[in-house]
């Protein structure tokens, strides 16, 4: 695979970011070509299910080896907004269809979160019969975009791809960090959430 | 109500502060594997692997606050969709010069559109339906590591779970290398038939940069056919007095959708149109704004078909190409 790269890529970690058109790694890190090996979707989500993530986790840890995937929300996500408000009313079309599966794990974060923000968020939605989206600066909504992201790391890190490589039963695998990153388009600041994930204590690949 | 706002407000600031921390303030890595965690320091190098983006972001942050808070407050109205390769050296926002709000994107190895991927169908579906984008961009790059892959023969036996997820991602691609009848490809795949230990390509080998530009093509075709874009084109074409509204917060009248197929070159930064946008019937395609991929591919094609075009026609055209596929000799 490295043939075909025409510079060496010390570094580029893979980011896992959000389609917002806000959120450009590229733009926001000003980073040269060659950096950043990127995969977007909405709302920086990460399936066992999803060959599309997948598939490109794979291909940064195993053919690129990067040392770091940085999983990246944003404040304001709307992914994150959508699994807060109410689904639209029925009939749905293909499109509505479509976003309303993606964000469906969101949903499942959004009810089941202990965290007090989002707790807070819940119990200002009971009972309506159309919750809106929430506002940018809601604590609850800026807590879900965190717990969304942890959740991510999360994912990733119990995929066979990542556990398969810590293992390292074949001696080859090179060592990797999983972070969640949380970015705020209102000002560009981005924010470690201190989740850093890494090979086993004790194991061959301690860096 | 006041003193519990505070308590809360407080709360929240003594949450924020243990997990949320700028990303240039030092801090040890809590390293937490299988059956044990330990407290890991950070290394100087691997400090300095964060340093370009770290100082890449207070940059930007200076750049244009004013914008920023713009796009926060009243939220993104992309005029693109970008379905674009993962690759580290495509970024949209970097190869455009773009602002933050132009681009919604979706980045996957090797730009690929596949109905049956809830991922790129949900960005679709999002960026048509909700956001209004009014062009949708599929990008793809000579060189590109997932087109390499498709040619290169597929491992053995013994494949691990990366190797496994990277070839089913791909295996389109391997089907568009056996199907295309374009004549690049066909020298392609002839000169590799039966050989089990194909290297992935040069970047400048024409069969490669031919199903480059052929997997873009068969992107823009499986767009046009999805359904979220028939039912969109159907709206458009169903509302002859420009009132029916889009679904989606901002209200407002469906628009125009169109689809456009570009490739990039790695290699100095261009970008090219392949010349197959698609829009709602009956609608004037927009001028593209990119030179075409000088319509060689086409014209060979063509050429391939009715030899009547003379070999010095054919070879004018070919210059006023950009492609690097000409003879050294030429």
């Amino acid at each position: 695979m490295a043939k075909v790269m025409t510079s060496a890529l010390a570094f580029a970690p893979i980011t896992l970011w959000c389609s917002d058109s806000r959120v450009s790694e590229g733009t926001v890190f000003k980073a040269q070509p060659g950096t950043l090996f990127t995969e977007r979707n909405i709302a920086n989500r990460f399936s066992p299910d999803d060959l599309n993530v997948r598939s490109a986790v794979a291909y940064g840890v195993e053919d690129l080896h990067v040392k770091h995937i940085i999983v990246m929300g944003h404040y304001g996500c709307g992914g994150v907004a959508a699994a807060v408000a109410s689904p639209p009313p029925l009939p749905w079309d293909s499109a509505t269809v479509a976003v309303q599966q993606w964000i469906a794990p969101i949903r499942n974060v959004y009810q089941s979160s202990e965290r007090e923000e989002v707790v807070a968020l819940r119990r200002e939605n009971e009972g309506k019969a159309n919750v809106p989206a929430p506002n940018l600066h809601h604590p609850g909504f800026r807590a879900l975009v965190e717990e969304n992201v942890k959740n991510t790391v999360r994912a990733l890190t119990l995929d066979s791809i990542v556990v398969e490589s810590y293992l390292n039963t074949t001696g080859k695998s090179h060592p990797f960090w999983v972070h969640g990153w949380v970015y705020d388009i209102e000002n560009g600041e981005v924010k470690d959430l201190g989740i850093s994930v890494g090979p086993p204590a004790g194991g061959a690949l301690v860096d | 109500m006041v003193a519990f706002g505070l308590k809360f407000v407080f709360a929240l600031v003594a949450v924020s502060s243990t997990l949320a921390h700028p990303i240039h303030e030092v801090r040890d890595i809590r390293v937490v594997g299988r059956t044990t965690s330990a407290v890991v320091r950070r290394q100087e190098s691997s400090g300095s692997e964060f340093t370009a983006i770290v100082e890449g972001n207070a940059a930007f942050k200076a750049s244009d606050p004013a914008l920023l808070k713009k796009l926060a407050d009243e939220g993104q109205e992309p005029p693109f969709m970008f379905l674009g390769c993962s690759d580290s050296r495509v970024s949209e926002g970097t190869v455009f010069g773009a602002k933050p709000g132009t681009f919604f994107t979706q980045r996957n190895i090797a730009n690929q559109y596949q109905p049956t991927d809830p991922n790129s169908q949900s960005v679709l579906a999002y960026g048509v339906a909700e956001l209004g984008v009014k062009h949708i961009i599929v990008m793809g790059h000579y060189g590109c590591g997932g087109v390499a892959a498709a040619i290169a023969s597929a491992p053995g036996a013994n494949v691990d779970a990366a190797n496994g997820a990277v070839q089913a991602w791909i295996n389109p691609i391997r089907e568009l290398l056996r199907q295309s009848s374009r004549p690049e490809i066909v020298t392609l795949r002839e000169s590799i038939k039966g050989n089990t230990t194909v290297e992935e390509p040069e970047i400048t080998d024409p069969g490669f940069r031919a199903l480059v530009e052929e997997n873009v093509k068969v992107g823009v075709g499986r767009i046009a056919q999805d359904s979220v874009i028939v039912n969109h084109y159907a709206l458009l074409a169903a509302n002859s007095t420009g009132t029916v509204e889009r679904r989606s917060g901002e209200g407002g009248p469906a628009g125009d959708v169109f689809i456009h197929g570009w490739v990039y070159d790695i290699e100095n930064g261009e970008v090219r149109d392949l010349g197959v946008s698609v829009g709602p019937p009956g609608k004037a395609i927009p001028p593209a704004p990119f030179a075409a991929v000088a319509g060689a591919a086409e014209k060979a094609t063509a050429a391939h078909q009715a030899p009547a075009q003379t070999v010095h026609a054919r070879c004018t055209e070919m210059c006023k190409s950009k492609r690097s596929f000409l003879p050294k000799e030429h």
